[in-house]
């Protein structure tokens, strides 16, 4: 997406943009382009497809309606000059006839009395209508995620507590017709677990954590990749992004201090650092770190940590530079950073269930109608016979080459079998 | 051990399959027919190194032919590859599609051995019974697909060289354009539920079936390109030489969708192709 969207970045980062470049953003925000997928424009787009769609299903069930099967009136009747004729120079019974076509899955429907009218997968003409009867379904299942969804992901560190609230989430997606986002309980995050493949691929990862209910009852539960944790109607679905949590205190010369945490993200081998470049609060300073979470760096779990620090005073001046463990404190201009811990943080996503069983319904019938559509084209067959000469016509709703050569094959068995 | 003999097991498949196209090849440009008939035992005997090597790397790996480029073409290749020697055992007028369908099948195998054949280990969120559905359609949809651009290749030689012999022999330039609509209908259910499966799994790991994520959003213009192309036929009654370029352009989207996507942007879904 070329402009950022506030379901992938922090406020932060938008409260950045509005204050760098103030017209644009603006522009971008009143016409939505930032939140294109929980726009209004975008809404309405799709509620224009759903209103297109209902009509088209409308009509087709008009049509299918007023023409209960596909034998014509006798208005419509197939010219002479359609009809096949071969001669099997004898009379033969009709329902030896019937027998014959039935083992090829033509069925008698009706017809005039001196013709038999034979069909074959009749089903076909309501493969459009369910077809698109299950598009119809999966359009309003959108339409009803696009306007209520809520949805909100915060990256959470152990032994930290998140307090449900709306304003606490890290990113937010929320509904065009949604508000706020509470989840109405608190999340500990009481232990990450990482495991690795030999080829540093993620194993598996999980998320051990509290939930601390509105009468402050406490339940322990983990949460895995494919394995969402279900209370009190959120659905909670473990994110890949996780990583170190630094954290750092700052004492300034006056006495008072500041602690921060920086996040930062694992990186695709172990080899490499987690790395960030993140501004340290309420100071003029900006860390750059490299950590590795063991010396020996050829692990993403933590053994003797080290982490190779920076710290800019605005954009280029470094005002400190080194290696650091744990409990190491340092002396930047006049103040006074230690480096407190370090611990694991989790990215955990809430979503409030728009019950999305009417998308899979959707899906189902949809797949169920296109299936019938081209698997399963409609067939019609008129045989009528006058003395030993047997005329056929048939027509199909699709493949007509096919079945061309299907009604040779036909004619060629019936002359084999009845001539004499 | 084990790891270089599905490679070596890989090339003798290769191997099978180069000579069969030969054999195809010649059939076609030199319009004898008899060379059909060894070109497709020829591509059936190939499947069975294919296979033995597909099942070694599944060994090797514990999990399906669906992770890093050598395993998705490999496996592509080989259901490719099958649902062909079935159409032509069906319908024998068919076979000379392999001219098409067989060369393509072995530059998948072969690009994907010269592009990566190190293994690679299943992420968590990829162990769900939702990827072998979204994936085994979505091979089905590629095979049907390759079968398809093959008999709309067929249509256009044939309606350019109708006077040679060989191209007499081959089912009427109708049939041949019957056969493309069907084969696309197929591509089309197996596309669908590809994309159904591949929400239902997103539901179930991400809380939602559909995040715009840039392969999703290409495969949805894909889906969208056949269903244009299925309504093209049945309501603009588009047919013969139309039809069967509108089927060209198609293939390149599906290819587009599936090969190319995965290697120019960030998505979920390359995870399956670095």
């Amino acid at each position: 997406m070329i402009v950022p969207q506030v379901s992938d970045k922090s406020p932060s980062y938008f409260n950045g943009w509005e204050l760098k470049s103030p017209k644009t953003f603006y522009i971008v925000n009143l016409l939505q382009l930032n939140r294109v997928y929980t726009s209004v424009w975008f809404l309405l787009l799709v509620f224009i497809i759903m209103l297109s769609l209902g009509y088209s299903l409308y009509s087709q069930v008009r049509r299918n309606l007023k023409r209960r099967d596909f034998v014509p009136l006798s208005s419509h009747w197939p010219a002479a000059a359609d009809w096949d004729s071969i001669d099997t120079k004898t009379v033969i019974e009709q329902e030896s006839l019937i027998r014959f076509m039935r083992g090829r899955r033509y069925f008698l429907k009706n017809g005039r009395d001196d013709v038999l009218v034979f069909t074959k997968n009749s089903i076909n003409r309501w493969g459009g209508v369910i077809f698109h009867s299950g598009l119809f379904l999966i359009i309003i299942a959108a339409l009803v995620g696009l306007a209520f969804q809520e949805r909100g992901f915060v990256q959470i560190m152990e032994g930290e507590v998140f307090s449900g609230m709306h304003d606490d989430f890290l990113v937010k997606d929320l509904g065009v017709f949604q508000e706020r986002f509470d989840a109405g309980f608190k999340t500990q995050l009481y232990k990450f677990y990482h495991e690795y493949w030999e080829t540093d691929q993620i194993k598996d990862i999980s998320s051990s954590v509290n939930i601390i209910d509105k009468d402050g009852k406490t339940k322990e539960k983990t949460i895995n990749v494919n394995s969402p944790l279900k209370y009190n109607g959120i659905n909670i679905y473990q994110s890949f992004d996780y990583g170190y949590a630094l954290t750092f205190a700052l004492k300034r010369p006056d006495g008072s201090e500041t602690v921060t945490h920086f996040l930062l993200d694992r990186p695709d081998r172990k080899t490499k650092p987690f790395v960030g470049k993140t501004d340290f609060p309420q100071t003029p300073y900006i860390f750059r770190m490299k950590f590795y979470p063991d010396i020996s760096m050829n692990s993403f779990h933590l053994g003797k940590p080290i982490l190779y620090l920076q710290v800019l005073k605005g954009m280029n001046n470094p005002v400190f530079e080194g290696l650091v463990i744990p409990g190491n404190v340092m002396n930047i201009e006049d103040n006074i950073v230690r480096f407190v811990n370090i611990s694991h943080w989790s990215g955990l996503i809430y979503v409030k269930g728009v019950d999305m069983t009417i998308a899979y319904i959707g899906f189902f019938i949809s797949c169920i109608g296109a299936s019938i559509i081209f698997l399963l084209p409609h067939k019609e067959m008129f045989i009528s016979q006058k003395g030993s000469v047997l005329s056929l016509y048939g027509r199909t709703s699709r493949y007509k080459p096919l079945f061309e050569e299907e009604m040779e094959a036909i004619k060629k068995e019936i002359k084999e079998r009845y001539e004499q | 051990m084990n790891s270089e003999l599905q490679i070596i097991f890989n090339w003798i498949a290769i191997g099978f399959y180069i000579v069969s196209t030969v054999f195809f090849a010649y059939s076609v440009s030199f319009q004898k027919e008899k060379t059909l008939k060894p070109a497709i035992l020829l591509a059936l005997i190939g499947l069975i190194p294919h296979a033995i090597a597909i099942a070694i790397r599944w060994k090797i790996t514990g999990h399906g032919p669906y992770m890093a480029k050598y395993e998705v073409l490999s496996s592509n290749a080989w259901i490719t590859v099958l649902l062909f020697i079935i159409v032509a055992w069906k319908i024998p007028r068919l076979r000379p599609a392999g001219v098409i369908v067989m060369p393509l099948s072995f530059l998948m195998m072969a690009f994907g051995l010269f592009m990566s054949p190190e293994i690679r280990r299943l992420p968590p969120s990829l162990r769900s019974i939702w990827l072998i559905i979204h994936v085994t359609f979505n091979k089905l949809a590629a095979g049907a697909i390759i079968i398809a651009l093959g008999t709309s290749v067929l249509y256009l030689l044939k309606e350019k060289r109708h006077d040679r012999d060989f191209y007499k022999k081959l089912p009427s330039l109708d049939v041949l354009d019957a056969y493309s609509y069907k084969f696309i209908g197929f591509g089309f259910i197996f596309w669908s539920i590809t994309i159904a499966a591949g929400a239902i799994w997103a539901n179930e790991a991400w809380g939602r079936y559909w995040g715009w994520d840039p392969i999703e959003t290409w495969s949805l213009i894909t889906w969208l390109l056949y269903g244009l192309y299925l309504h093209a036929r049945y309501f603009l009654k588009w047919q013969g030489r139309k039809a069967a370029w509108l089927m060209v352009v198609c293939f390149a989207f599906s290819v587009l969708t599936i090969f190319i996507i995965p290697f120019v942007v960030e998505s979920l879904h390359s995870e399956y192709f670095r």
